[in-house]
């Protein structure tokens, strides 16, 4: 079987994303050669009946990590992390907090800005 | 050189848009009228991606966004301030989600961003620039 390009496995992901309501405006794919990073936060679009839960972060991570293409993958939640093989939420600091997903220190990263 | 399309209806937004993306080396294509950007998207086969603002005054962005997948499937990255657009509290943004998201060519982007965010989601989307003025 021919392996996907980066392009396609990051629609892939997507679509597991999507598939679980996940708010993709908060968080970034990386794929180059079958090595995928998923960075931000890890959180529902507004209005889900349900939040994440440890074991649906856990589903989410396994379905992206058995995509086709998928040879590793670094996950670096800003939201969740895992301990002892268990998903957990890290509590954020809120006065840091601007907007959903962005925190002053992202922003002091980089000096270009677009409002 | 990849051409990118942005519908914005603030010309700031899409001066800086332009130059962003000009500087990694893409070109942008802008127009402030939906129609006019629907009508570009029809007719052109060049573009690669459309960069759609959700708020509108005379056509939003999800209107846009589901006339273009109608005639033709390009990714898009939807460009916004408002998280709450997308809510599960809106029956045409669940329809849209569960249909036209589905697929996985369409990503969001909140402002404000800075410059490697607007690159790292248009790069996953196409892809890295190509042709001169491609930086790597």
């Amino acid at each position: 079987m021919i392996a996907p390009n980066d392009l396609d496995i990051n629609r892939s992901i997507r679509k597991v994303l999507v598939k679980h309501w996940v708010d993709l405006g908060r968080l970034f794919i990386r794929s180059a050669h079958g090595k995928v990073t998923i960075h931000g936060t890890l959180d529902r679009i507004t209005g889900t009946k349900e939040d994440l839960s440890p074991v649906l972060v856990e589903t989410i991570v396994n379905e992206v990590q058995r995509l086709h293409g998928v040879e590793r993958l670094t996950i670096d939640f800003v939201n969740w992390k895992k301990h002892q093989g268990s998903w957990s939420q890290i509590e954020q600091d809120h006065k840091l907090i601007h907007s959903k997903g962005q925190t002053t220190e992202q922003h002091q990263q980089t000096s270009y800005h677009i409002t | 050189m990849k051409k990118l399309l942005s519908i914005d209806d603030e010309p700031m937004m899409l001066k800086c848009l332009s130059k962003a993306l000009k500087s990694r080396g893409y070109e942008l294509l802008v127009t402030t009228d939906p129609e006019e950007g629907l009508k570009m998207l029809r007719e052109r086969d060049d573009i690669c991606l459309a960069l759609l603002d959700v708020k509108m005054p005379k056509k939003n962005g999800f209107e846009i966004y589901r006339e273009l997948k109608q005639f033709k499937k390009i990714p898009v990255l939807f460009v916004t301030a408002y998280p709450m657009a997308f809510s599960t509290k809106t029956d045409s943004v669940v329809e849209m989600w569960q249909t036209e998201f589905a697929d996985g060519t369409t990503d969001i982007i909140y402002k404000p961003f800075d410059l490697p965010t607007l690159f790292e989601k248009v790069e996953g989307l196409i892809g890295k620039p190509t042709g001169s003025g491609a930086k790597k």
